[in-house]
């Protein structure tokens, strides 16, 4: 039983209205995050977590395009719930406020509707809060207790911006607690071992959206050899 | 080969760095190399003196001036030779006057005491191997038309450029007179021992003759027809003649060659164009063209060598397809990069 009803959701004022901040994604980002929206489940999708190998792949701008190519293509009520404990960066850039979030939310200190934060012309916002103690044992906490079934019975759809699964201690705890995993490469820097050990220990190969394709040749010579 | 365009293009100023480099090094390296000239001298070759014999050693299918540039070139190939031009123009002087310099290494162990050499001025020997080791390979004799032989010399001093050049020519002229005198020399001495042997014979034929018709007087009517033994030995006779004849002939012929050979001009050789001190250096353009050519390789070659390992480092994921290949994901999406304005802006 959800604690919000969609309408409530959808009237939901901001807390946090910073009118200059907009929620700036380039259309090329857009762009492949609908085509990978579709091809992910369109509008079935229910809990999408975001994932990476390393930091500085691009996970949280394409985890905040995903929830936007959600409620924007789909009309879906969308959820962008930050996972990234350790190093969270979603706030600013969606002009909300880094606390209260979901470590107030696992402690107890805030209920949902107050740890929930709209965004202006974006979806609805979770942030990470203040950790209290390790991340893991927050990670742990919310595979549980119901806050994540909570949440995600109150919109559409929930998409996650997780930790990295080689540079954080609770990636892979936090990777767990999603069905569906994109796991964004970032072209020409990731080197393959490192995709190969972050995939290793997931139950299912994950989605990959490869993040700042550059090509190379000019366009002459592509059509010359045809690629 | 497309991922290695990829890295050529990706890379494009970092692997050109290197062969523009070699390219300039090379042309600083030429340019900062001691000037050359070049001097030059032209003969003209008679392509049949009548004086002289015709050489038994020529090519009938060269020209005269192939030829003898063949010969000089075989020449310019000989210790005996180049020692004779050093001498007679100006460079054993040249290299006696100028101190050779051992390598650092040999200066390096003559100063530790363990050998090794000093600074010093050459001796007979050095002199010897630096103007054959010149000789044989600045020195270049061309047939540069069917009856001219070129003869250029390149050297850092122009004086002694233009006298090794001439005294090249000289030589080679000398050389060649030499040769041909020895040769005549031999013919006329064989001849003179032909000539004695044929009249030898002649007198051994006349007196058998002689000694048949003292015995048969009535042979010496020249009413009575001759007997067989007689017209043998008349014949016999006949033939000594003429071989004595034959003989004599060509040792005249042989003796009349050698004499010609001290007329002027004998030798078969004409000096068209004597060289000249030339009055500025001169860059050859094949040298340049090598060595450009040979810096352009080498560049081309760390190129590729920088190609191939930079293509080879690359672990990293670029299209899609090395998702599927390397670590078989499938890619539900691709960004592409942006341009870094734009991501400043994003970010």
């Amino acid at each position: 039983m959800s604690i919000l009803s969609r309408a409530e959701v959808r009237l939901l004022r901001p807390r946090v209205v910073a009118p200059e901040a907009e929620v700036g994604i380039a259309g090329p980002i857009l762009e492949a995050c609908r085509r990978a929206s579709f091809k992910l489940g369109g509008p079935r999708l229910r809990r999408l977590g975001v994932t990476s190998s390393l930091r500085g792949e691009g996970r949280s701008t394409v985890a905040l395009a995903m929830a936007l190519v959600q409620q924007l293509d789909y009309g879906r009520s969308a959820l962008l719930l930050e996972l990234d404990l350790e190093n969270p960066s979603l706030a600013p850039r969606v002009g909300a406020d880094g606390r209260p979030g979901l470590c107030e939310l696992l402690r107890g200190d805030v209920s949902l509707e107050r740890a929930l934060q709209a965004v202006p012309d974006g979806p609805l916002f979770l942030a990470a809060g203040a950790a209290f103690g390790s991340p893991v044992r927050a990670v742990t906490e919310l595979a549980r207790g119901d806050i994540l079934a909570r949440v995600a019975g109150s919109v559409d759809v929930v998409v996650a911006d997780l930790p990295p699964l080689l540079a954080s201690d609770h990636g892979r705890a936090a990777a767990a607690l999603f069905d569906q995993l994109l796991l964004v490469v970032r072209a020409g820097v990731t080197p393959v071992v490192r995709i190969r050990e972050a995939v290793s220990g997931l139950p299912a190969p994950p989605a990959v959206l490869l993040n700042g394709v550059r090509q190379d040749l000019p366009t002459w010579m592509r059509r010359l050899i045809g690629t | 080969m497309v991922r290695y365009l990829e890295t050529f293009y990706r890379h494009r100023r970092l692997l050109l760095v290197p062969l523009v480099l070699i390219l300039v090094v090379t042309a600083v390296v030429l340019k900062s190399q001691p000037p050359s000239y070049v001097s030059t001298a032209r003969l003209w070759v008679e392509p049949q003196t009548p004086l002289v014999p015709q050489n038994s050693a020529y090519n009938p299918y060269l020209t005269p001036a192939q030829n003898e540039a063949a010969d000089l070139t075989e020449l310019l190939g000989t210790e005996y030779f180049s020692d004779r031009v050093a001498r007679s123009g100006p460079l054993y002087r040249y290299l006696a006057s100028r101190p050779v310099v051992p390598s650092l290494l040999s200066r390096l162990e003559a100063h530790l005491g363990l050998g090794g050499q000093r600074t010093h001025l050459p001796t007979r020997a050095e002199i010897q191997t630096m103007a054959y080791t010149l000789i044989s390979k600045q020195v270049q004799a061309v047939a540069a038309g069917p009856q001219i032989v070129e003869v250029t010399f390149t050297f850092t001093d122009p004086v002694v450029a233009a006298g090794t050049t001439e005294a090249v020519v000289t030589e080679f002229i000398s050389q060649s007179l030499s040769t041909q005198r020895a040769q005549e020399e031999t013919a006329v001495a064989f001849y003179q021992q032909q000539v004695k042997q044929a009249q030898a014979n002649l007198a051994a034929a006349d007196a058998r003759v002689n000694a048949y018709l003292d015995a048969h007087p009535d042979e010496r009517n020249v009413t009575v027809i001759p007997d067989a033994r007689l017209t043998q030995l008349q014949r016999a006779d006949d033939d000594a003649q003429q071989q004595y004849q034959d003989v004599l002939g060509k040792l005249n012929q042989a003796e009349i060659d050698q004499r010609a050979l001290n007329a002027p001009g004998a030798s078969g050789f004409q000096i068209l164009d004597s060289a000249q001190v030339p009055s500025s250096p001169t860059l050859s353009k094949t040298r340049l063209v090598e060595a450009l050519g040979a810096g352009f390789g080498f560049g081309l070659l760390v190129l590729i060598l920088g190609l191939v390992v930079l293509t080879l480092a690359d672990t990293t994921v670029r299209h899609p397809e090395d998702l599927e290949q390397a670590l078989d994901l499938v890619a539900v999406g691709t960004v592409p990069e942006l341009a870094p304005r734009r991501q400043a802006r994003i970010a």
